[in-house]
C-alpha cells in the first residue's frame, strides 16, 4: 500500500508541473468581413490577406509564391510579435499553397516570413511613451513608498514596541500598514496631503496626452493601408478572423463516470496483486500477436504517444488555433516525421539562419489544427480528400532577429524556419 | 495600489504577443467549445457529417486516430471488461505493481474492438483500454452454415487466430447453435455480432489477452479470406495458341 501511495503522489507532481505555462494560445474572435473593422499589422489574424508593414514596402514574390508549383500562396496567419524589451515593429506571417491537391506534403509549400519594421519616429515616440510611463510608475512606487513610510511613521507609535518581530500588528497583516488602508487612497487624509508634494499630479495627464496621439496615428497609418490594400487584391485567400490572445490554463477535468466498472475499480489493490501473483509470472502476455506488416504499420501509427500528448494539451483548450512561446518548445503532432526529430534530440537541431550564419535559430509560434476548420469554413470541397493536411506548422526564427537590409521605409522581410508536420497516411 | 495596476493594464499589451488588441475581443463571448475539436482531417470530415460510416473509413483505409470519431459514427457500441490483473516488474525499490485491463467494444453487429492497457490505477487502465478498443474497432464479415436464407447469422469460412501460444479457430455453425466457446471468447462474439460459432483453441488459453488476441485475429480473418463469390470478375481472353493454332498447322513447321 506505501508503496501505491508513492505512486500516486508522483502523479500529483506532474500535474503541479504541467499546470504551468508559458504559452499563450490565439483563439479566433470575430470574422473580418471588411466593413467596420480594418486589420492593421499590428493585429493577429488568421486568413485573408496579409497587411504589410508598410504599405510600399512588401517581400518579394518569391518568398509568397509556392516552391513547388510556382503559384501565388495564400496567407495563413498573420501574428503581430514584438519582442517585450524591443520597440521596433515585427510581424510573423504564414502562407501556404491553396492548392492542396497537388502541392499537400510537398517542400516549400508553406513559408514563414518574418517582417520587421524600425521607423526611427516611431521607436522614438514609443520610446518616450515608455519613458513616460517609466517615470509614472517610478512616481507612483515613491509616492506608495513615501505613504508606506508615513503610514509606518503614524502607526508606529500605536503599536511599536522595542521587539518588531514578535508583535502582532506589525507584521505583513497589520491592516494599516497594508496598501488597502482606507486612510492611504483618500486625499483629505492629513499625513499624506501634509508630507508628499505630490510630483505626479501632473504627469498622468501628458501621460494620456501622448496615448491619444499614439491612437489618432495608428489610425491614419491604418486607413494608409486600407486604401492600398484595395488595390493590391492578388493573393488567394482564406476566411479571414482576428484573433485574441490568452495565457494557456489547464482544466481539471472530470472523467468519464465508470459507473458500470465499480466494483473493479473500488477493488483494493493489494488483493489484486495477490492474486495476480498466484497466477504466475508465465502468461506474459507481450509477445505480439501475429499481424501482417501493413496491418502492423497501422497499428503502430495508433500507438503515437506524440501524438497522444498533443490531443492531451489541446483538449485543455480546443479551440486554441495558435502556440505562441518564444525560445519554447513546440507540441508536436507526430513523433516520426523529419521534423519531430530536429526537436526530440539531444538538442534542437533547427537549420542556422543564412543570412545571418553565425547565429541561430530558437521555436516561436505554432499553428494549430482548428485553424483549419477556421479558415475553410466558407470553402466548399468538392472532394473529401481536398483540403488541408496538416497537423501543425512550427515556425523557428532567429534569435538575434536580424535582417540583412531595411528598405526606404525602414521594413525588411525574411524567409524564415518553417517545419510542416503532415498527416499520415496509410 | 489601484492606480498603477490600471496603467500596466492599459500598457503591457501594447508591446506584446498579440498586438494591442490582442488582450480584448471583439465579440461576445460564445459558447465555449462545444463537444469535440478535431485535429485530424478525418476527424473534421466526420464532425462535419461528410462521412457517416465507418465503412467509407474502411473502403479508403483512413487511420483513426481520434476516438471521437468512432463515437460519432457507432453510437451503439457496448463495452465490456473481460480482465482487470495486476502485473508486476521488479525495480531496485522493490516491486511496482501495475493495472492491467482488458476490454472488449462492440456494436452486435459486424463492429469489434479490443483494448488492453496498463495503468497504475485500475479506473485510468479501463479508460485507456476502452480508449484503444475503440480505436481498433475492425469489420467482421458474417456469413452463412449451409443455405443462405435470412441474415447472415455465422461466419463464411473456418478462420484461425494465434497469439502467444494460444491458437483460436472458429468454425461456422448452423442457425439455433448459439455460441459455442470459452466466456472471453463468447463475450467477443456477441459484441462482434456473431451467433452461431464452434470454436476450438489450443495452447494456453488460460492467459485471456492472448486468448483474446487470438481470437480478434481470427475474427478479423473474416474480411482477409476471399471467397469464391468475392473473386473479380475476369473476362476470358484466348491464349495465343489457341488464336493461332490454324495458322501454326498450316505452314507445318516445326521448330
Amino acid at each position: 500500500m506505501s508503496s501505491h501511495d508513492a505512486y500516486s503522489s508522483e502523479e500529483e507532481d506532474e500535474f503541479d508541473r504541467n499546470s504551468k505555462s508559458n504559452v499563450l494560445i490565439g483563439l479566433v474572435d470575430v470574422k473580418i468581413d471588411g466593413n467596420e473593422d480594418e486589420p492593421t499589422f499590428e493585429d493577429t489574424i488568421l486568413g485573408g490577406q496579409p497587411v504589410w508593414l508598410h504599405s510600399n514596402s512588401r517581400p518579394k514574390d518569391e518568398l509568397l509564391t509556392c516552391g513547388n508549383c510556382g503559384k501565388m500562396m495564400a496567407m495563413l496567419l498573420q501574428a503581430f510579435s514584438p519582442f517585450d524589451d524591443e520597440l521596433y515593429d515585427r510581424v510573423i506571417y504564414i502562407f501556404a499553397c491553396p492548392d492542396t491537391r497537388t502541392c499537400s506534403k510537398k517542400a516549400n509549400s508553406v513559408k514563414a516570413i518574418r517582417g520587421i519594421c524600425k521607423d526611427p519616429s516611431k521607436i522614438s515616440q514609443l520610446q518616450k511613451e515608455e519613458e513616460t510611463a517609466l517615470k509614472k510608475s517610478l512616481d507612483e512606487k515613491l509616492k506608495l513608498e513615501e505613504k508606506k513610510k508615513i503610514q509606518f511613521e503614524a502607526t508606529k507609535d500605536l503599536f511599536g514596541k522595542g521587539n518588531q518581530a514578535s508583535n502582532p500588528f506589525s507584521a505583513s497583516d497589520n491592516p494599516f500598514s497594508q496598501g488597502e488602508n482606507p486612510f492611504e487612497r483618500k486625499a483629505e487624509n492629513p499625513f499624506t496631503a501634509k508630507a508628499i508634494p505630490d510630483p505626479s499630479g501632473s504627469s498622468p495627464k501628458t501621460e494620456k496626452e501622448s496615448y491619444a496621439d499614439a491612437a489618432k496615428k495608428n489610425q491614419v497609418a491604418s486607413t494608409a493601408v486600407r486604401t492600398t490594400r484595395a488595390d493590391s487584391i492578388e493573393l488567394p485567400e482564406y476566411t479571414s478572423y482576428f484573433l485574441y490572445v490568452q495565457g494557456e490554463k489547464y482544466k481539471k477535468f472530470t472523467d468519464p463516470d465508470l459507473e458500470k466498472y465499480k466494483h473493479l475499480t473500488e477493488m483494493d489493490v493489494d488483493s489484486g496483486s495477490g492474486s495476480g501473483s498466484s497466477k504466475g509470472g508465465k502468461g506474459g502476455s507481450d509477445s505480439s500477436a501475429q499481424l501482417d506488416p501493413g496491418a502492423a504499420k497501422i497499428s503502430n501509427m495508433l500507438d503515437d504517444t506524440v501524438f497522444e500528448a498533443f490531443t492531451n494539451k489541446v483538449k485543455h483548450n480546443p479551440s486554441q488555433v495558435l502556440r505562441y512561446e518564444l525560445g519554447g518548445k513546440p507540441l508536436l503532432y507526430t513523433g516520426r516525421d523529419s521534423t519531430a526529430a530536429k526537436f526530440l534530440g539531444k538538442e534542437i537541431t533547427i537549420p542556422k539562419p543564412g543570412y545571418n550564419p553565425s547565429s541561430s535559430r530558437q521555436f516561436e509560434l505554432q499553428l494549430m489544427p482548428k485553424a483549419i476548420m477556421d479558415l475553410e469554413s466558407d470553402i466548399i470541397k468538392k472532394d473529401i480528400l481536398e483540403g488541408m493536411e496538416w497537423g501543425t506548422i512550427i515556425v523557428a526564427t532567429d534569435v538575434e532577429d536580424y535582417i540583412p537590409e531595411l528598405d526606404e521605409n525602414y521594413v525588411g522581410y525574411v524567409e524564415e524556419w518553417c517545419g510542416v508536420q503532415w498527416e499520415e497516411s496509410v | 495600489m489601484s492606480a498603477p495596476a490600471a496603467q500596466q493594464q492599459g500598457d503591457a499589451p501594447k508591446r506584446r504577443f498579440g498586438g494591442n488588441k490582442g488582450g480584448q475581443r471583439r465579440g461576445g463571448r460564445r459558447d465555449e467549445e462545444k463537444g469535440w475539436t478535431p485535429v485530424t482531417k478525418l476527424g473534421r470530415l466526420v464532425k462535419a457529417g461528410k462521412i457517416s460510416s465507418m465503412e467509407e473509413i474502411y473502403l479508403h483505409s483512413l487511420p483513426v486516430k481520434e476516438y471521437q470519431i468512432i463515437d460519432q459514427l457507432l453510437p451503439e457500441l457496448k463495452d465490456e471488461v473481460m480482465k482487470i490483473r495486476s502485473v508486476q516488474k521488479q525495480t531496485r525499490a522493490g516491486q511496482r505493481t501495475r493495472m492491467k485491463a482488458v476490454v472488449v467494444i462492440g456494436d452486435s453487429n459486424g463492429h469489434v474492438g479490443l483494448g488492453i492497457k496498463t495503468a497504475k490505477e485500475v479506473a485510468s487502465a479501463i479508460r485507456a483500454a476502452i480508449i484503444i478498443a475503440k480505436l481498433s474497432i475492425i469489420p467482421i464479415r458474417r456469413g452463412y452454415w449451409g443455405s443462405n436464407l435470412g441474415n447472415p447469422h455465422s461466419l463464411p469460412t473456418k478462420v484461425t487466430g494465434k497469439c502467444g501460444s494460444v491458437a483460436v479457430r472458429l468454425i461456422p455453425a448452423p442457425r439455433g447453435k448459439g455460441i459455442v466457446a470459452s466466456p472471453a471468447v463468447k463475450k467477443l462474439m456477441q459484441l462482434a455480432g456473431v451467433e452461431d460459432v464452434y470454436t476450438t483453441s489450443s495452447g494456453s488459453t488460460r492467459t485471456t489477452e492472448n486468448t483474446l488476441k487470438a481470437a480478434f485475429i481470427a475474427i478479423g480473418n473474416t474480411y482477409a479470406f476471399l471467397t469464391p463469390n468475392l473473386w473479380k470478375e475476369n473476362t476470358l481472353n484466348a491464349s495465343p495458341l489457341e488464336i493461332y493454332a490454324e495458322e501454326a498447322s498450316a505452314t507445318k513447321r516445326r521448330y
